[in-house]
């Protein structure tokens, strides 16, 4: 294992222990004394047992022998109780526990996801990437279900019923905990030793073969037409037997583990009995307190069969904690965070109040790799308040990422001067002032995106204080205002998986009702009428021209529609790009 | 080890729930998973005596007064039997993860034939990504069914039986006082797991939307940005996964309880055991069978009690994994059930390859491919049907509006899409070389070396050619570059080589492994004009031995070619159609 993985897992475990450590502390508090109970009853049942024998066959003897068989009765239906009390809420409790502090790295690693650049965002919104995240962010409950509250738990039991042994023979007492740290300790270690890098890997070939099975997918128009999927399946199925190889072996390794630790800890058992029947012999202590020592071993031996085994996903967690590091990492300054947010409500330095309003954008490409139009000559667009522009260019001229591109979502700074560049009030585009950029244009890009959440919630998206008279506003000039007040719930319908779900024109035209609701002073539409039929496009334009007059509006398109024709502004210049 | 895959298995007694799939493949590990639970047993009995020797031990020493000397039976048993036992628990793990890797290659393999079985077409509707997900994760997700549950469902009904005959041979009430509470347990738990149901069903709804809250957000974070609402949907995140946890919890507070009437019953059991006997033994209770007891049935009954209780405990544990696994498998059987409808209706193409029923024939009857009256279309016809024959040499492009079918009809000729009317013919001599070669328009790379990629389907090909190919391809001098060269790694999405250049290489692959009928989307789309010549070119020569059939905007290909076909738009398009983007 390398010093970078370890060092990610040890950030993790401190990352949990500082977050609540009262919480965990009281988890294993309540685990240990839920224990405890278990081992108490069992103890205690065996002693009185065999003093009632005893003291019975004295009396049966006719000796004079005395035992309160009140008290002890009463001691085991207390165990009993709190035994099973105990751990219904110590299960509860540390469940709790475990939820919120989930909460608390969901909401750390999506800060962390909030404060990457733009660019870095896209690699991020493929599902793949999604459903690792879901695995990782499972694989950190294994930290504090299984890695800290067991064996605290375990030592805990085991401490407390060696002291309380201590108390009729130390020296019995001291070989007890000794012998079972050792061998707890040892065996995990070994456990450890022995799994981490097969489960690490395991972990790895698993993800490598997700990734293989859909390349396998996403060949299969080239692959079933050459009857070439027997060839290609076959790289597919070695990972996933690589993957079996590993996986078994991983377990068979890790059974014996298991069976060295409960041999030895059977062997410590056996010891310890016979022990108890020798002290009982030297007259140590009575008959009944060798049945309970006995009895106490037997408890805490049985907590302690499966601590090792709780640290055989070691390399898997490592593995998902490696990943999230970053992430989590990346939100650690959350106070540099919050003042990008609201550029406007910090106090702006000078260089940036002359950004917090746009008066003008300008781009100048040239030779870029995906816009072939760029490679034939140069493209210079400029924007003033309420120009209009048009862009025409078929699928494949690079429509989409001249989009990116004034949208300021592809890494426009990674270019040379030459390539591209971008000028806002006429000062060049930088770092810290393309994030006023980002904030004041209104970008419908070629994705719908809908929310799962409620329809209200969707368009009001990052703009919490609108009314419903502003919203179905907005609504009519999409024309949806009708179809939302015929729904059940209105503005309340819960949109996405487990809610209504929307044809691609309605979706569309909520992601336009948005924009017109956040209402920016510059517009980027790509493709706006995507999936609504050329009349219904026609209306919604119609309906918005009075709206879009004063405002400056980039029209994408794959062709030049009919509306354009009577787009608001006679008197200004409305040019077209064609690509 | 891995048995061989059988697909008519399935076909006979089809799953229709995904319990019934888990059974389906859990028949099939049967002698595995009896070896587990023989192992099981036989752990269980070296416990029962180990138990026994140990409270006979304690009678000795205790009562008798015995000594070291007398006893070493006794210890000699309880020794063997508390080693054994672990023994025998370790072979009965390794018998249920075998049948569970057993099963599990199972499920993947018969995965993959469907796949394999059924259009590409289809799985595309799916996305790649959530079909791979399920292809390794949720065939991963069913390892406990088999390997924990399974064998402890058994095991559940037998090692109490097992442990009931010993403690009514010792002391008939403490066996009547277990064997009641037996029945109780399931009862109770029945109860509890009713009531959590209903909880359950209550929140099913706002839970999912909970749980599913964050992974939304995160997948719309560009929008989110957009909207400068990052902020807002942070402390929104936080909000969800508290009030997650709480609705969660209120679910959980009832459903432990179902561990906690077991743990109460382990816990009443032991206790009524301890003080029964300890009453008996000190002469408080005389009558029944009370006065035979001795130190040793006593002790034994007392370790035999939580014994008793522990399957059900371990099976309430492993319930979690049957709850994943049926999740799993419920997810599985409904997608496997859409690729096997599919497969059943290609069942016959994989004989005939490319070719659907009686609809679609390519044989050696007249030469050159002959389309006859061909309709195409998913549900309705999306042009009028088509009429043409070409030769080899020939070169057809088609043209025609986006959205007005060229990739379908590209889908149609390949057999990956059944034609609603007519058909094509095509003679080949060679009926087991591949026919038609494909190349979409979205050029498709595997993770591997350039070299890799291009010889493909065709590994003969001597340096001369490959480099003459580069070279034509204007590919060469980018390659020799890299650090690499020709074994230079082709990542994930084609990273680290542009679009135009992956279209290249795709081609090149495409030009050693030339095939009787060509089709071709779009390949000149994301190329600048140089490339596009170059494309073109080659083009020019693979049909000198081929048919070419191109979908195409570009004006080069369309005068290139020797036929055309101008698609009309389609005749209606509804409004509010579900349209992808």
């Amino acid at each position: 294992m390398t010093a970078e993985q370890k060092q990610s897992l040890k950030y993790w475990m401190l990352r949990i222990l500082r977050w609540e450590p009262k919480t965990i502390f009281f988890g294993i508090l309540l685990a240990g004394l839920t224990a405890v109970s278990g081992i108490a009853l069992l103890m205690l049942s065996g002693w009185f047992i065999t003093a009632s024998a005893v003291t019975g066959l004295a009396i049966a003897l006719g000796l004079v022998a005395k035992l309160d068989i009140y008290l002890p009765g009463s001691g085991i239906r207390f165990f009993a109780l709190s035994r099973t009390v105990g751990r219904y809420a110590e299960r509860l409790y540390n469940h709790n526990a475990v939820l919120t502090l989930i909460a608390s790295i969901r909401q750390q690693l999506f800060a962390g996801l909030i404060s990457l650049p733009n660019n870095d965002i896209k690699q991020t919104q493929n599902s793949e990437w999604l459903s690792r995240l879901t695995a990782d962010l499972d694989s950190l409950d294994n930290i504090l279900l299984n890695m800290l509250i067991p064996p605290a738990v375990g030592m805990v039991v085991t401490l407390l019923i060696g002291l309380f042994l201590s108390f009729f023979w130390p020296a019995f007492a001291l070989y007890f905990v000794v012998l079972l740290v050792l061998i707890c300790a040892v065996s995990s270690l070994l456990n450890i030793k022995v799994g981490q890098s097969d489960s690490y890997q395991t972990a790895q070939l698993l993800n490598h073969a997700r990734s293989q099975a859909i390349e396998h997918l996403q060949g299969q128009l080239v692959l079933k037409s050459m009857a070439a999927n027997q060839q290609h399946q076959q790289h597919l199925l070695q990972t996933i037997a690589q993957f079996g190889e590993l996986q078994n072996r991983l377990k068979r390794r890790l059974e014996h583990c298991q069976l060295l630790h409960s041999v030895v800890l059977s062997i410590a058992l056996i010891f310890f009995c016979l022990m108890a029947f020798y002290g009982f012999q030297q007259d140590y202590f009575s008959g009944p307190m060798a049945v309970l020592i006995i009895l106490a071993c037997i408890g805490v031996i049985e907590l302690l069969q499966n601590l090792p085994s709780q640290f055989s996903q070691w390399g898997k967690t490592t593995y998902a904690a490696q990943r999230l590091q970053p992430l989590a990492q990346l939100s650690s300054n959350d106070h540099r965070l919050a003042a990008q947010d609201q550029p406007a409500s910090s106090t702006p330095t000078n260089e940036e109040a002359g950004f917090s309003c746009i008066r003008s954008f300008a781009m100048h490409l040239s030779k870029h790799p995906y816009i072939p139009a760029s490679c034939e000559s140069v493209i210079d667009i400029n924007l003033g308040l309420n120009d209009k522009l048009l862009v025409l260019g078929k699928s494949g001229r690079g429509k989409s990422t001249l989009s990116e591109l004034l949208s300021g979502q592809a890494n426009v700074l990674r270019f040379s001067q030459a390539q591209c560049t971008i000028l806002l009030n006429e000062q060049m585009l930088t770092h810290t002032n393309i994030a006023h950029w980002q904030n004041q244009i209104g970008y419908l890009s070629q994705q719908n995106t809908i929310l799962a959440d409620t329809l209200y919630a969707n368009l009001t998206l990052g703009m919490p204080n609108l009314s419903s008279a502003e919203i179905f506003a907005a609504l009519d000039k999409v024309a949806l205002s009708e179809w939302v007040r015929s729904l059940p719930q209105q503005l309340d319908t819960w949109l996405g998986d487990t809610g209504n779900q929307l044809s691609g024109g309605q979706a569309r035209r909520i992601c336009l009702a948005r924009l017109v609701l956040k209402s920016p002073q510059f517009l980027l539409l790509d493709e706006p009428f995507n999936g609504v039929d050329s009349n219904m496009a026609a209306t919604i334009w119609t309906n918005l021209s009075p709206w879009l007059q004063d405002k400056c509006v980039v029209l994408l398109m794959h062709e030049k529609p009919a509306f354009w024709q009577y787009t608001a502004n006679p008197n200004r210049d409305s040019t077209t790009l064609i690509l | 080890m891995q048995q061989a895959f059988n697909p008519p298995e399935y076909a006979d007694s089809r799953p229709k729930s995904g319990l019934e799939f888990l059974k389906l493949l859990a028949k099939q590990q049967k002698t595995t998973l009896r070896l587990s639970v023989v192992f099981g047993l036989l752990s269980s009995l070296s416990m029962i005596v180990q138990w026994l020797s140990l409270a006979y031990l304690a009678q000795q020493f205790v009562v008798q007064h015995a000594s070291f000397n007398t006893c070493w039976s006794a210890i000699l048993l309880f020794t063997i039997s508390t080693l054994l036992r672990p023994i025998f628990f370790t072979f009965k793990n390794k018998s249920a993860q075998t049948a569970s890797w057993q099963a599990r290659q199972q499920v993947r393999q018969h995965i993959l034939t469907l796949w394999q079985h059924s259009s590409p077409l289809s799985q595309h509707q799916h996305s790649p990504a959530a079909a791979a997900t399920q292809w390794v994760e949720e065939v991963e997700a069913m390892d406990g069914y088999f390997s924990h549950y399974l064998p402890q469902q058994m095991l559940a009904v037998l090692i109490p039986t097992l442990i009931i005959i010993p403690v009514f041979y010792l002391n008939w009430i403490c066996g009547v006082l277990l064997l009641i509470s037996a029945p109780l347990i399931p009862l109770f738990m029945i109860l509890v797991g009713l009531g959590a149901e209903s909880i359950n069903q209550k929140y099913f709804v706002m839970r999912q939307r909970l749980a599913g809250h964050f992974l939304d957000r995160v997948k719309h974070v560009t929008t989110i940005k957009l909207f400068n609402a990052q902020h807002s949907v942070l402390l929104e995140i936080g909000q969800k996964s508290d009030n997650y946890r709480k609705v969660v919890m209120r679910t959980l507070k009832i459903a432990f309880l179902s561990s906690t009437v077991l743990e109460f019953f382990t816990s009443v059991a032991i206790a009524s055991v301890a003080i029964y006997i300890g009453f008996s033994l000190f002469g408080a209770i005389t009558w029944g069978p009370s006065a035979h007891l001795t130190l040793f049935s006593g002790l034994a009954i007392l370790l035999l009690a939580p014994e008793f209780f522990q399957p059900l405990r371990n099976l309430s544990q492993y319930y979690h994994d049957r709850a994943t696994a049926l999740a799993a498998s419920n997810n599985l059987v409904s997608s496997l059930q859409h690729a096997e409808n599919n497969a059943a209706v290609s069942a016959k193409t994989e004989k005939l390859p490319l070719a659907s029923e009686a609809k679609l024939h390519y044989q050696a009857r007249d030469k050159g491919l002959h389309i006859v009256d061909l309709c195409f279309g998913y549900t309705t016809p999306l042009q009028k049907a088509i009429n043409i024959s070409l030769v080899q040499g020939e070169i057809l492009s088609i043209s025609g509006p986006s959205g007005c079918g060229k990739s379908s009809l590209l889908h149609t000729l390949a057999g990956y899409l059944t034609p609603l009317q007519g058909h094509a013919f095509l003679p080949v001599e060679d009926l087991t070389a591949p026919k038609i070669a494909f190349l979409p328009q979205h050029s498709w790379l595997m993770q591997d070396s350039v070299l890799n990629n291009v010889l493909l389907f065709n590994p003969n090909v001597d340096t001369a050619d490959l480099n003459a190919a580069l070279q034509s391809m204007n590919l060469f001098d980018d390659i020799q570059q890299r650090n690499m060269g020709i074994d230079s790694l082709i990542a994930e999405d084609g990273l680290g080589f542009s679009g135009g250049q992956s279209q290249r290489i795709a081609f090149i692959r495409l030009m050693f492994a030339p095939t009787p009928l060509i089709l071709l989307d779009e390949p000149t789309a994301s190329l600048d004009s140089h490339h596009r010549q170059l494309v073109i070119q080659q083009l020019r020569e693979l049909a000198k031995n081929a048919i070419v059939i191109v979908a195409s905007h570009d004006r080069d290909i369309l005068e290139l070619a020797d036929h055309h076909l101008k698609l009309q738009a389609p005749i209606e398009i509804k409004s509010d159609v579900k349209h992808d983007g």
